[in-house]
């Protein structure tokens, strides 16, 4: 029993830090129909740029109160105390800092580039995917290839008694987190003019710019709030585990897995999605069942395949994605 | 008259080509192959560190021949290594080669030391087959094979735990490092009661693996991580407060990754090594004496490397006297024999493998509150995987 509840909220957890993953993707390429294969470079730099604010405020801090005439080490070590309270800063000005870049390329890179006509999903999967490369070797080039960490804030320390059993507080953090964001968004897009707007926009845009509304600017928006999504996972996932160049590289195939399987454009169904594959990751791992073929025992390995047999099945079924009403493009 | 001067340009000619040819016997060359560029360029500059080392010990005129280091850049690819090796061995004569860090061109350049009958000295690549099926006369390992450093650990924990786990990334190294260890411990008594692999580069969350070490109820987690999967998997067996230690070697608990991993998550922990540069002994000290004295800084564990390697292929040369050949440096790499910085190195009679020490080091806080790593236990080293066949 103990067991299973471990494994359910392990499963909850990864399927949360999916969603948070995936959701921005979500919203660019399902709303706005833009193939942004760098969605993983725009993480990535979350990442890196939320670590950046917590060592610069933990340093900004030391120099305060610090006590005087400590070396350079002590001083690292005060500064490093310091630094993760920063967390909290990190997890807002990250996402605006890395949002406001996504809206400056949509506006001036990606939407000049369809106003000339280049606007199938080849030209800006090679500009994206050409994109993702250069932010994972400018990266490289300034933090280097040691990897980073953002350290946890004393309030997501440690671990609490959850029906008798002692569970970290940081996933239960990133569980809470994926639900928060799942709603706030759902309500933004389906109970606000914002939301009905941009909805407008996807289903038909020359009459929302008969309304004169300004479609580009929605577009930038929407961008700007799916790259920030992407930052704020970075933040979110650094604690727990460590920042490299190549992190967003990693998450490519499975973000994209969760949008086709949840249906282009539609939040609900990439809520269910990233359930569905963080659940069938993570309980393969912890149920990896093994066959007996000619003697040899063989250990079938969902982890590694499951989410192309999950692609594949729902793109042979239902390829609007189980939860997609719309027809593909 | 023209006959004569064209006899005379010959003769002249002549006189030049075997005046050449006098200089070139004074020099005994030594290739190496290393990756220069790409990914392993920062390995390969800090291996040729400790070949200048070693040349200031051994001494860059040996037996009164000059030597020469000729450098080959592989690109990282075998069929690059084989062309630049063969180069080396035609156009420089080259009585041996030395370098190469990747286990791929490891076994290519193992095949191709017997094709040519040359002696070639692997720096790093730790692939058991280099030294085990493909093994020969011509071909030695001075650093460490997986299997040789695992199974000697995992037959040291034999003796201190009854139970283990094991994690590991579903790859070729992973097993190979994993199985050693599950070699070492069950041969020397012990027992594992699962085996448990990650998918490589792809698994975030350790936690259901984390989970079943702990309903296994085993004495300890045996692990072989690196990089950046070695952060999560520290981070995660702390945030759960397992009881059982989580072992494994240096790539899990390196010094690079301590910042990412936090103080509190790393100190304390124990973990082997091949070495260490606060291993106590009168090469080590000899070493980082010199390497701080020209560089300026400590030695890392790739400079180590550089270094034996460069002083195996060196003292092979001052063997045979002052004519040096392929054949005979083949032959006196066999009985080499020196204090290295890791222990007594010699080349096994059986495949030319070595590994001196397995050092167990734990991490440990200084008065000044640094971390440093301190050897608690130097233990003999493990044997190679059997499968040589030496032909």
């Amino acid at each position: 029993m103990e067991a299973l509840l471990t494994n359910l909220l392990h499963a909850l957890q990864l399927s949360m830090l999916y969603f948070l993953l995936a959701v921005g993707l979500t919203l660019i390429f399902g709303l706005m129909d833009t193939l942004n294969l760098a969605h993983g470079g725009f993480y990535t730099i979350g990442a890196y740029v939320g670590w950046r604010i917590t060592t610069w405020g933990g340093a900004l801090l030391a120099m305060f109160f610090a006590e005087p005439g400590l070396n350079d080490f002590e001083f690292n070590r005060v500064a490093l105390q310091y630094s993760t309270e920063f967390f909290w800063a990190a997890l807002i000005i990250a996402p605006v800092f890395v949002g406001g870049a996504g809206y400056l390329f949509q506006r001036y890179v990606l939407h000049p580039l369809s106003e000339r006509g280049r606007e199938t999903h080849l030209d800006f999967a090679l500009l994206t995917f050409g994109l993702l490369f250069v932010i994972m070797g400018s990266m490289e080039l300034v933090f280097g290839t040691t990897p980073l960490s953002i350290g946890m804030p004393a309030l997501l320390t440690g671990s609490i008694d959850l029906f008798g059993l002692n569970y970290p507080v940081y996933r239960l953090f990133i569980i809470l987190m994926g639900i928060a964001i799942a709603i706030l968004l759902y309500f933004v897009l389906d109970r606000t003019v914002w939301g009905a707007i941009v909805r407008a926009g996807v289903d038909n845009r020359d009459m929302v710019l008969g309304m004169g509304i300004n479609i580009t600017k929605v577009f930038a928006i929407v961008f700007a709030v799916g790259t920030g999504m992407a930052a704020l996972a970075g933040v979110i996932y650094a604690p727990g585990a460590s920042i490299t160049a190549t992190m967003g590289a990693r998450i490519l195939v499975v973000t994209f897995v969760i949008v086709v399987v949840g249906g282009l454009g539609n939040l609900t169904g990439s809520f269910y999605a990233s359930l569905i594959v963080g659940f069938v990751d993570s309980l393969a791992q912890a149920y990896k069942p093994t066959v007996e073929i000619f003697g040899t025992e063989i250990q079938i390995d969902l982890e590694l395949y499951g989410i192309y047999i999950l692609l594949a099945v729902v793109l042979m079924i239902k390829p609007t994605g189980i939860f997609g009403s719309k027809g593909a493009t | 008259m023209r006959t004569f001067r064209i006899t005379a340009t010959t003769i002249a000619a002549a006189a030049f080509l075997a005046g050449a040819g006098v200089a070139q016997a004074k020099d005994v060359k030594v290739g190496v192959l290393l990756g220069f560029k790409g990914i392993y360029a920062k390995l390969a500059e800090q291996i040729m560190q400790g070949y200048d080392i070693a040349l200031d010990h051994v001494g860059r005129t040996i037996n009164g021949n000059k030597i020469v280091i000729v450098r080959g850049d592989t690109e990282n690819k075998p069929p690059v290594a084989i062309q630049k090796g063969r180069q080396m061995i035609k156009s420089d004569g080259v009585v041996a080669i030395g370098g190469i860090i990747s286990s791929g061109i490891g076994v290519t350049m193992a095949k191709f030391a017997k094709r040519e009958k040359t002696p070639v000295v692997v720096t790093l690549a730790v692939a058991d087959v280099i030294t085990g099926k493909f093994c020969n006369p011509y071909i030695f390992r001075s650093s460490f094979a997986a299997f040789a450093l695992q199974s000697g650990i995992g037959a040291h924990w034999a003796k201190k735990y009854k139970t283990a786990v094991t994690f590991g990334p579903g790859y070729a190294a992973g097993y190979a490092m994993v199985g050693g260890f599950k070699a070492g411990f069950e041969g020397a008594g012990g027992k594992v009661k699962e085996v448990m692999w990650s998918a490589y580069r792809k698994t975030q969350d350790w936690g259901p693996m984390l989970a079943k070490a702990k309903a296994s109820g085993a004495d300890i987690i045996f692990s072989f991580y690196g990089g950046s999967e070695s952060v999560q998997v520290v981070k995660q067996y702390k945030a759960f407060g397992l009881k059982m230690p989580l072992m494994g070697g240096h790539w899990l608990f390196d010094k690079s990754l301590w910042g990412a991993m936090g103080e509190k998550n790393v100190l304390g922990a124990i973990h082997h090594t091949t070495h260490t540069p606060t291993v106590n002994n009168p090469a080590n000290n000899a070493f980082v004496a010199a390497f701080k004295k020209k560089f300026g800084t400590v030695p890392d564990i790739n400079a180590y490397f550089g270094y034996e390697n460069a002083m195996s292929i060196l003292l092979a040369i001052k063997a045979q006297g002052k004519n040096v050949t392929r054949e005979g440096t083949a032959k006196a790499l066999k009985n080499v024999r020196f204090d290295s910085p890791r222990g007594k190195f010699f080349f096994s009679k059986d495949n030319n493998a070595q590994l001196p020490n397995i050092y167990l080091v734990q991490i440990t806080k200084g008065a000044d509150g640094r971390l440093y790593r301190k050897v608690v236990a130097t233990l003999p080293g493990g044997k190679d995987k059997p499968g040589c066949k030496m032909k």
